[in-house]
């Protein structure tokens, strides 16, 4: 079985958002909302990216100075991620507003940042207040992204989507400058869009997504809201194609460039999981900017050659994967590209949750199924996570992503 | 159609007191403006939605906000709630809920998000919205605000209560403006034929530096044209009235001239108004009406032209100077009240939905119900389970409760926001109560209660099988997410306990257990061992994981312990004491060898059973000299030092003391008010109160050198010539708690390496900067 599970319940829409912002470099996010909804995004953020520290605003001629967690007790409750107005049942009566302009005034004062990004919680979002108005007011020289309605159970991705966009219109110049001569002898470039640093193995994606357009002689202007910087989301007008990796978060955006700048887009069908979805999207990306995708073909049969004898090897001797159940507990783009990848090329049977020999989920799911009598071996594509702990960067996608994955399935099936 | 320039659109938002001729007044303008070749849109902002009923003939016609609710968003149509009135005037009614259910205002915030999104502006040259009387909140200042209205008009009688009403919009309107904007065009006089109205609207247009634009006199025309539902200019004759109407429309398309607002406070309003002063006691002390009339004459303001009815030309005096006339009133005029309550409220650290929440799941037959979007169940959601996952990854710990907890959410989407979620609620609980779980447990979040949802009329779906049981927290309206677990076990308690019980057994219940400590089942197994070797079992645990009918059953137990005496479960214990007449032990659960022994004594002596006592201790004192003498060689002359939020530390002082050990200082934070005292012992004497001074902190490190720093929070301390371990907040009950605790530290003692990698966090600023 392949389709999504609704039990476990997912984050919404203030969450893809505020991801969404969070992975842009420079930028605050502040929450105008309860403690209640701060706490996860701001140690999940923590958690999830290799952060700078945050820096004293910089002073002429002076080394920047990080700024002392002592002092970062007001608004950001000693965590260096998402500070909040913890608004309380007063607020909603009397208006945020004033509570806003004082975080926005330590803010300023406390911390160096380029971005200001607000978001108001769904409570908050109720009374109308004018978040753009009071952030401008407060912070007249920097660029303000506001989302003043948070959604209201919609999806994450949705979120993300409405969040990209908005940083995308706020943050890009009205037209797209001409070429330069320069520029017109440059390598093919693009932008991936819809990648989020809440993604299970974020970091990695990107990194072999890079690796493999680097192959093909592409260069990558901008993976947005993924660990993005000012300069990198500048250059985005200046790519020639953008890639939409995952379409529920990334599809509004391109359609967006298209009509501002004339950028055409190409969306990932399936995700880049996998050889075949990996190759089918190399190659056709290949073909719409003429260049060509010998040597990332030529790694990927060494690939394929290095896989087909580690599963060889275990099919000879106990005809495994071939037939081995598997289930994917995910969101439909992910649940769609692991499907083909694990029947199609491992040979192996969907089956549902409670007896699939592995399960592909988030570690709730895994935590859940592991109450239930029938061994199985789980293996996380998307969070929450169980807790381990990643230093080498790990990825799905791509290469070396289908390599690793081939790895953690042979060994899931051995475990059993 | 081609697009208008966004620049030179009128966009007008017509304010006014309720019932006072704001839509009349729209409609009659827009049709005004059509005539004269405009392309109007009308935009109906009042949830009643008959802004445009004149001009569409009386036809009424789908709202935005019921379109939107009744199919989904990415399928609404402009054509459905866009339709062409007279002379083709655009005509849209953003619509609301019924009155007293759901949230208007976030309504209009809906509405207008739609619009925006659909770009249905672009093809007009003017836009009107006709604006809901009060702006009783934010949601109905949404067309004030500047990325949507560029010009307002106020429209007014001579009655007190509607000029209070549009100096209120001008409060709004300088709310969001300050003394950046202009974009008052004026007042419009409605006339009501009121003894002195003209006069008190001369008063306040001066008062507030703005233009009549126009005196709607009172005519049998609008009532001909109301009762035909047509606009004015569609009838035959009143060409007066008509000519006013288009003399405004020419004055608000054509070089309109915008003010700045300078609402007055109530009392300057009444001094302009009604030309006498109102004070605190209620008495009212007027003035000298001449005196009034006088000073206006003296002004020389031409603020009201007589000719024409009511045309009024600006004033001479310069409308910017209410910047100094009444900055200091409009900078104190953004609501006192506001003021007063400010923005140093003690912080609430989470909220009483979440602390419900992660409380009501320990209520293992039950089913959970959060009332609230998805993302206030998510955090709930994450916060339960998070235990959960920590448990089965890091000790292979299945908790069931924690992993799989019977917990749902009602998704509370725009619509309910909008209309109200009462009936998607009782929905939901009525499928609940279907399955026929031990209980349902309804809890609010902040969205469902600012919309007034109403949470406790669920429990008219209980059963006599299944109780519906309502935690009314909103959010964190009702407190933090302390006050959250107290209101949860008080409903449970009210709905649950059965009263009638006499017979005890030999038992106990454990109360206030910390339902989240990842060794919250580790404590619980220790203690009941323990007991079960005294012969004493475990009633009801309220609530660390309990069926309903262990909380029905509470009662058997005649004794009841705290789970620890933090302020919380104190309050509960008196709580239960004074409602249910329940007997406390005058223990906690115990914490460390010297209480656990007293514990076992005390225990065992109100059941009966102190003869069990001797073997029991015997054999827990060989063990724990055992490990003390185990840990000494490595642990003794160890100086050490500690900052903590935990207070009742002999358990732990008391073990480092039989292992030779010597605590140099104790640095205390007042986490949640629950005082200082961390020993009872008279030779702990350097214990200070700590708030998070860091620097404090260091000095007492460089000045008394300790082999060990043990901290709630190690990671804020700097690397030193120490061992640095961290406190958990919750350690492990029974007699082995100091234990436990001496053992992890003379690993670190053991193991000391200070290892390279804390050299390295100039590398991290450097490549990670």
């Amino acid at each position: 079985m392949t389709a999504s599970c609704t039990r476990s319940i997912s984050p919404d829409a203030i969450t893809g958002m505020i991801f969404a912002m969070e992975g842009m470099q420079e930028t605050i996010v502040l929450l105008n909302g309860p403690m209640g909804c701060r706490f996860y995004h701001s140690s999940t953020s923590g958690f999830l990216m290799r952060r700078p520290l945050l820096y004293l605003p910089a002073g002429k001629g002076k080394e920047r100075v990080p700024v002392d967690y002592n002092y970062l007790n007001d608004w950001f409750f000693r965590q260096d991620r998402v500070p909040c107005t913890y608004l309380d049942g007063y607020d909603y009566v009397y208006g945020t507003g004033e509570k806003v302009a004082e975080a926005l005034a330590f803010i300023r004062e406390h911390v160096d940042f380029k971005i200001l990004a607000v978001v108001n919680s769904p409570g908050a979002a109720l009374i109308g207040d004018d978040l753009y108005g009071i952030a401008k007011r407060a912070m007249p020289d920097r660029p303000i992204v506001y989302m003043e309605s948070p959604g209201y159970s919609v999806t994450f991705e949705e979120g993300y989507s409405l969040a990209a966009l908005e940083m995308l219109k706020i943050l890009l110049p009205d037209k797209k400058e001409a070429k330069d001569k320069e520029s017109e002898r440059r390598r093919p470039a693009i932008n991936l869009l819809g990648m989020s640093i809440w993604h299970r193995y974020c970091e990695g994606d990107v990194r072999e997504l890079k690796r493999l357009f680097e192959l093909c002689g592409i260069d990558v202007n901008a993976v947005l809201c993924a660990d993005c910087s000012i300069r990198e989301l500048t250059d985005i007008p200046k790519a020639d194609l953008n890639v939409v990796v995952y379409p529920k978060a990334g599809l509004e955006s391109a359609k967006y460039l298209e009509e501002r700048y004339g950028q055409p887009y190409y969306v990932c069908d399936p995700l880049p999981v996998g050889f075949s979805s990996t190759e089918k999207v190399f190659s056709e990306i290949c073909t719409l900017l003429g260049t060509s995708e010998g040597a990332f073909m030529e790694q990927s049969e060494r690939a394929r050659a290095l896989a087909w004898n580690k599963i060889n090897g275990i099919f000879q001797m106990y005809g495994k994967p071939k037939g081995v159940t598997f289930h994917v507990a995910a969101s439909e783009s992910l649940a769609k590209a692991y499907g083909i990848f694990l029947t199609d090329y491992l040979g192996m049977e969907p089956a549902p949750f409670d007896v699939a020999e592995l399960l592909f989920s988030d570690a709730n799911r895994i935590s859940e199924r592991a109450l239930m009598p029938d061994e199985f071996c789980g293996i996380e594509i998307s969070f929450p996570g169980m807790g381990y702990t990643d230093l080498t960067v790990k990825t799905h996608m791509g290469i070396e992503g289908t390599l690793f994955l081939i790895e953690q399935v042979l060994n899931g099936i051995m475990s059993k | 159609m081609k697009e208008f320039d966004e620049e030179k659109r009128l966009e007008l938002a017509v304010y006014g007191k309720g019932g006072i001729g704001k839509s009349t007044i729209s409609a009659n303008l827009s049709a005004a403006m059509a005539l004269n070749g405009k392309r109007v849109l009308q935009i109906g902002c009042d949830p009643k939605h008959d802004s445009t009923r004149l001009l569409l003939y009386g036809q009424r016609i789908p709202t935005v906000l019921d379109h939107l609710r009744d199919i989904p968003e990415e399928q609404a149509q402009v054509s459905e709630i866009l339709h062409e009135g007279f002379c083709g005037v655009g005509c849209i009614e953003a619509g609301g809920p019924k009155p007293g259910v759901g949230c208007a205002g976030r309504g209009i915030i809906s509405a207008f998000e739609f619009l925006s999104k659909n770009k249905i502006k672009k093809n007009y040259d003017a836009v009107i919205y006709d604006v809901l009387g009060d702006v009783v909140c934010g949601g109905f200042a949404v067309p004030v605000r500047r990325e949507y209205a560029n010009t307002v008009v106020l429209v007014t009688s001579g009655e007190f209560m509607a000029i209070y009403a549009a100096n209120n919009i001008l409060h709004g309107i300088r709310n969001f403006d300050g003394d950046q904007h202009q974009r008052v065009a004026g007042i419009v006089y409605n006339a009501r034929n009121l003894a002195g109205e003209k006069e008190r609207v001369e008063r306040f247009a001066k008062a507030v530096k703005l233009p009549i634009l126009a005196c709607i006199p009172r005519s049998e025309a609008f009532a001909e044209a109301e009762e035909k539902n047509i606009p004015l200019f569609e009838l035959e004759g009143y060409e007066k009235e008509k000519q006013i109407f288009n003399e405004l429309a020419e004055k608000l398309t054509e070089g309109r001239e915008l003010f700045p607002a300078c609402p007055l406070d109530d009392e300057k309003l009444e001094e302009a108004v009604l030309g006498e002063k109102r004070y605190a006691a209620g008495c009212r002390v007027p003035e000298d009406k001449a005196e009034t009339d006088a000073g206006i004459a003296a002004a020389g303001l031409p603020y009201f032209k007589e000719e024409s009815g009511s045309v009024l030309e600006n004033g001479s005096e310069d409308p910017h100077s209410c910047r100094t006339e009444n900055a200091a009133e409009n900078g104190n005029t953004d609501t006192a009240a506001a003021e007063k309550l400010s923005v140093r409220r003690m912080p609430l650290y989470g909220c009483a939905f979440n602390g419900a929440a992660v409380t009501a799941v320990f209520l293992t037959d039950a089913i959970v119900i959060a009332h609230s979007p998805n993302s206030c169940a998510f955090f709930a959601w994450q916060t339960i389970t998070s235990a959960g996952r920590k448990g089965l990854f890091n000790r292979g710990i299945l908790l069931p409760s924690a992993i799989s907890p019977r917990f749902a959410c009602t998704e509370i989407t725009r619509t309910e926001a909008v209309y109200g979620g009462t009936e998607k609620l009782r929905e939901a609980v009525a499928r609940a109560v279907a399955q026929k779980p031990g209980a349902v447990i309804v809890i609010s979040s902040c969205v469902s209660g600012i919309i007034g949802d109403d949470l406790l009329s669920v429990e008219d779906l209980s059963t006599e099988e299944v109780p519906v049981i309502a935690v009314p927290a909103d959010g964190d309206i009702a407190g933090d997410y302390m006050k959250g677990i107290q209101m949860c076990l008080h409903a449970l308690a009210k709905h649950l306990i059965r009263t009638d019980i006499k017979e005890k057994t030999k038992s106990v219940n454990l109360i206030g257990e910390v339902s989240l400590s990842t060794n919250l089942e580790t404590s619980y197994r220790i203690l009941k061992d323990l007991l079960k070797r005294l012969g004493i079992a475990v009633n009801c645990r309220f609530l660390g994981g309990a069926a309903v009918s262990d909380v029905k059953g509470f009662m058997k137990a005649p004794l009841n312990i705290l789970a620890s005496e933090n302020a919380d479960n104190l309050a509960l214990k008196q709580w239960l004491t004074e409602e249910y007449g329940c007997t406390f032990f005058d223990m906690a659960l115990p914490t460390g060898f010297e209480e656990t022994t007293r514990f076992t004594r005390k225990i065992a002596d109100f059941f009966g059973c102190a003869d069990k006592v001797p073997a029991i201790l015997q054999e827990e004192e060989e063990k724990y000299k055992e490990s003390i003498e185990r840990l000494k060689p490595v642990l003794f002359g160890k100086r050490l030092l500690m900052t903590t939020i935990s207070t009742g530390l002999d358990w732990l002082f008391s073990a480092a003391a039989d292992a030779g050990m010597k605590v140099v200082w104790v640095g205390v934070a007042d986490y949640l008010h629950q005082g200082l005292a961390v020993s009872r012992n008279p030779e702990i004497l350097n214990v200070s109160e700590y708030v998070y001074d860091l620097v404090t902190a260091e000095e007492k490190i460089r000045e008394l050198k300790p082999d060990i720093v043990v901290s709630n929070y190690p990671s804020a301390f700097s690397q030193g010539d120490y061992v640095l371990d961290f406190m958990p907040m919750t350690e492990t009950q029974g007699f082995s708690s100091g234990i436990y605790a001496l053992e992890r530290w003379a690993g670190e003692f053991e193991h000391r390496r200070k290892g390279d990698w804390t050299n390295d966090r100039k590398l991290y600023q450097k490549y990670f900067s």
